[in-house]
């Protein structure tokens, strides 16, 4: 058991959960998830694997073994991609596995293009699995994430429900297709499994690159911000389409490869040894490994298939346990129980230690070194409630005390042409903007324009739909009436489509990104979009590195605007309620917004934090930005406010400068309420 | 004609066993808002107690207990398992989000599996029925009274079922439990006893759906997952949460399997059910029927 060893030494860093706080702002330009050392590792780990072959394995059995062991790395590392990373809960990943072995298989048997080399029949696999993928996710871009589980069961049902039946293209005679061309390279037949194990390693070393070249690249960033919380991600301009689906599409195409390995390997493939028992077995592979590291799959692999060989009496000249269970009238060895053991074990890792294996490990070097221990917690336990209460005391008291150095400038607006005329241009025009929830106007056919340079307050008594005005006007609920950018249509129900367009918002109760650091959530609202995507990832390094560290920067120096960037390599679950506030305004400054939507930024803050905010707010105003923003607080909205505009049940009553708009009656009896005998005397 | 009768039989008796399997899970979803991935499991156990007690070589030596008294006692040591099982996997997490219950039953399917095929093996086995062998003879079509009693049984338990949430007292503190657990108890709802009640009539539905299931063909350790994805489909078609529409989506998921697929693409018919379920998902997630979404908190 030498191999897994190695990988519980994995760098935290690579894991954005777990990143150690050391980022204390001099390493500006480096995003946390650039640092430590993951190609190291991944090299010390191949290594491992390759003198364990080499001295540590004996007989075709154990090679074997090892050989299965890989398979499931590879196909889990694709789930951990899938689930781990992107949080789609996907059944599908053992048939997709079936789909790359059986396309593979097909395509070697007829020689397609005239050649039936097994390199050319996984490359048709990877493109068969990629479509197939993508047109089932495609199809399922609007499920919940239980239909979307569902659908996947469906989808299996399907696919290897077409495999038994559909023999010309199975090839198979009765359930068992034989006769699939083992593998060879340069006419050297890999076909024993010391020489299948090569194909193994090499697959497996491609896989974890991969996902080190994801994670140190925006893909890994934005899915887990689409994972989290993908309305968040969508109106901060991250294409979460995209990146739900990239990712279910490479997870999945990655098992279509290893699928492929392992029918060319075996020579043979039936449906069934693709059934929903593998799909569990990949759910309890990397929940047991853990669920939020690349090192997860492999050791959740390595403890899915060398204990249960253990308990049935040694593994890999390991002497095991060796003793019979009597059970049932029958004599049982103790691997006998192994679904037994892995079904109590799912339940056991998910209630008592979430972060799995991995996370073991890591708390126990953190308490071999004596560092502080790392958060307990994973996406998958704080989604499902597991996590303890966040602490709600600052990591560091000392956040506003460094006030900003000199102002910097933000981009100066699109409209250069009209600063002769200051608050006169509307910038976002809304026009009769309706909402209904079931029975109930929400927003009642308001109108509000938003002009140039200025702060409009957006003020009404509870339940008056202020917030649900912005939450219209930014598209993350359904909305029907018009809204113009800079007099041109945007529409309406669609988040994302206002970011493009320069507006940014912030939410009532701040939405960070609990599994990110500060600077990382900054870094998402980026308005540079360049070499975001996988291609560029994997094909173009130095390129994306360079374009991540400027981004880098950029989200410093708005994390030192609002006086963070000391807490720049936290993770944002450490901050403070009003800590997140800021860090909220930093990404909203860092999307260099021409026009920003604010939903109660004073909320929760004391006086001299507001006193604060109202500088920021200057000097966003100053920079060109026009400003929307609710409130509750009266004087804030007056100290801060070229003009207000008072809703109140879904309909706009006033709008004018502060001080006429409080003095008008129908603002003063929404908000005290009309005294029904005075107003039938008048 | 006849054959076309055959075929209406035929998707007619597994529509109503998706739609008996899904009722059986929709009792607990209503009940606590958890959708047990277990329920297929169960199908399959109650299947082999079936066997295990009407079959000479089976319980404790006492051989035979005859088939009807074998099925009802089938069905009484399920709902005592269905209350274990609540009292298990579900009872030490109330109040933790629902999907933690989820994997959770999602394990207690693996350990009820895995419990089946050491108890009882992986070879296929068969369950007697009192109609076996006998076919009904309807326009020179032959049914088998098998298929009928799954139609007429599930019918009846289908009815019972929406009249037991509809018009007893026991259905209303049901769905007010599922509304807002606590507010229920402060109304002096008893909540533990419903939620282990509403488990036990699950499990108890889930060995009815295995008895009947089982004298159709052979009884393996997949027998009930393969069904609840059916349940699923029949579930996902009706709206996900209306018992009434639970029926509909099975007969829809029976009729597209057998009467479309007996005539179209007959070798895949066993995918029809999923490919509709999948463009549901897709084109209608609030269900074919439904205005608004049934779905809540899933």
């Amino acid at each position: 058991m030498s191999t897994p060893r190695t990988t519980l030494d994995k760098p935290r860093a690579t894991s954005p959960a777990a990143i150690s706080p050391d980022g204390s702002g001099d390493e500006r330009s480096r995003p946390p998830a650039m640092r430590g050392q993951p190609y190291l590792w991944l090299l010390v780990f191949l290594l491992g694997i390759a003198l364990f072959r080499q001295y540590g394995v004996s007989g075709f059995g154990d090679t074997d073994l090892v050989n299965t062991w890989l398979f499931y790395c590879v196909i889990v590392v694709g789930f951990y991609l899938v689930f781990g990373v992107s949080g789609q809960f996907a059944f599908s990943q053992a048939v997709f596995a079936a789909v790359g072995a059986y396309t593979s298989a097909w395509a070697t048997r007829i020689a397609l293009f005239g050649v039936d080399s097994f390199w050319m029949g996984v490359l048709v696999a990877i493109v068969v699995t990629a479509i197939v993928a993508a047109a089932f996710a495609f199809l399922m871009r609007r499920a919940s994430h239980f239909y979307f589980a569902i659908a996947t069961l469906g989808l299996s049902e399907i696919i290897l429900e077409v495999l038994r039946k559909w023999t010309a293209f199975s090839g198979a005679s009765g359930d068992t297709t034989a006769g699939i061309r083992h593998i060879s390279l340069f006419g050297y037949p890999l076909d024993n499994p010391y020489r299948i194990f090569w194909v193994w390693f090499g697959a497996l070393a491609l896989v974890l690159l991969l996902t080190i070249f994801l994670a140190r690249s925006p893909v890994q960033r934005e899915a887990i911000a689409t994972r989290d919380h993908d309305m968040v991600a969508s109106t901060l301009g991250v294409p979460i389409l995209r990146s739900r689906i990239t990712m279910f599409v490479l997870g999945s195409t990655i098992a279509g490869v290893g699928g492929a390995i392992f029918a060319h390997s075996k020579g043979f493939a039936t449906p069934d040894s693709f059934g929903i028992d593998l799909g569990l077995g990949i759910f309890v592979m990397l929940i047991l490994g853990g669920i939020d590291s690349r090192w997860g799959p492999i050791v959740g692999a390595a403890f899915y298939v060398f204990v249960p060989q253990w308990l049935q009496g040694g593994v890999l000249g390991i002497p095991g346990v060796d003793f019979t269970v009597n059970a049932f009238g029958q004599e049982h060895r103790l691997g006998d129980f192994r679904d037994l053991f892995f079904g109590a074990l799912l339940v056991i890792v998910m209630i008592a230690f979430p972060e799995g294996l991995v996370g073991i490990g890591r708390r126990l070097r953190s308490l071999v070194l004596g560092r502080a221990h790392p958060a307990r917690r994973t996406w998958l336990s704080d989604f499902l409630g597991l996590t303890p209460k966040r602490p709600r005391a600052a990591a560091d008291g000392t956040y506003g005390r460094e006030t900003a150095t000199a102002p910097r400038p933000v981009k100066a607006g699109a409209g250069d042409g009209t600063e002769g005329h200051p608050a006169s241009f509307p910038v976002l025009e809304a026009d009769d903007i309706r909402v209904q929830f079931g029975g109930v106007r929400a927003v009642d056919g308001a109108s509000l324009s938003v002009r140039e340079h200025e702060i409009l307050g957006l003020v009404g008594p509870n339940g008056s739909g202020k917030t649900t005005f912005l939450n219209a006007l930014s598209g993350v609920i359904p909305a029907s009436g018009s809204l113009r950018v800079r007099g041109s249509p945007v529409q309406l129900g669609r988040a994302g489509r206002v970011r493009p367009l320069g507006i940014v918002r912030t939410y009532q109760s701040p939405q960070t990104y609990e599994h990110l650091t500060c600077i990382e959530d900054v870094m998402l609202s980026t308005a540079d979009r360049t070499l975001t995507g996988i291609t560029p990832a994997c094909l173009a390094r130095p390129a994306v590195v360079r374009r991540d560290r400027g981004r880098c920067e950029a989200a410093a120096q708005a994390l030192d605007r609002v006086g963070l960037i000391r807490l720049a390599g936290e993770p944002t679950a450490r901050l403070s309620y009003g800590q997140r506030r800021l860090l909220e305004l930093a990404r909203a400054i860092n999307a260099q917004p021409d026009i920003l939507l604010l939903d109660e930024p004073s909320a929760g803050l004391d006086s001299s934090e507001t006193e604060e905010l109202i500088a920021h707010l200057r000097r966003l105003q100053d920079d060109g930005v026009s400003i929307l923003l609710v409130d509750h607080k009266l004087d804030f909205i007056t100290s801060l406010c070229d003009r207000v505009a008072v809703l109140e049940l879904g309909q706009l009553v006033a709008v004018g400068p502060a001080g006429t708009v409080f003095e008008d009656h129908r603002v003063v009896d929404a908000y005290l309420g009309v005294d029904e005998e005075a107003a039938s005397r008048a | 004609m006849s054959n076309l009768i055959a075929l209406l039989a035929s998707g007619l008796a597994v529509g109503a066993i998706a739609a008996l399997a899904a009722v059986g899970f929709l009792l607990i979803y209503k009940a606590t808002g958890v959708v047990n991935f277990a329920q297929g499991d169960l199908i399959t156990l109650g299947a082999y107690i079936a066997i295990w007690l009407t079959q000479k070589d089976g319980a404790f030596g006492i051989g035979a207990l005859g088939l009807v008294p074998g099925y009802i006692v089938t069905i009484l040591i399920m709902f005592l398992i269905g209350v274990g099982l609540e009292r298990v996997a579900y009872a030490p997490l109330r109040g933790r989000s629902i999907h933690v219950i989820v994997i959770t039953t999602l394990g207690a399917a693996l350990v009820l599996r895995a419990f089946i095929g050491l108890w009882q093996g992986t070879t296929p086995r068969y369950l007697d029925s009192p109609v076996r062998g006998d076919v009904l003879k309807i326009a020179g079509a032959n049914i088998s009274y098998q298929r009928v009693l799954v139609i007429i049984v599930s019918a009846i338990v289908v009815v019972a079922t929406i009249l037991l949430f509809q018009f007893t007292q026991f259905g209303r503190q049901l769905r007010a439990t599922a509304a807002d657990r606590d507010t229920a108890k402060l109304c002096g709802v008893p909540v533990n006893w419903l939620s282990m009640l509403a488990f036990g009539l699950s499990a108890a539905l889930a060995g009815l759906a295995g008895i009947l299931l089982g004298p159709l063909g052979s009884i393996d350790l997949t027998l009930g997952f393969n069904f609840m994805i059916l349940g699923f489909a029949a579930a996902v078609l009706g709206g996900f949460g209306s018992i009434g529409g639970v029926v509909v989506g099975g007969l829809a998921i029976g009729l597209v399997q057998y009467v479309f697929g007996g005539y179209v693409l007959r070798d895949y018919n066993a995918i029809f059910p999923f490919v509709l379920m999948i463009l549901v998902i897709a084109l209608r997630p609030q269900g074919l029927f439904a205005r608004g979404s049934a779905l809540r908190r899933l």
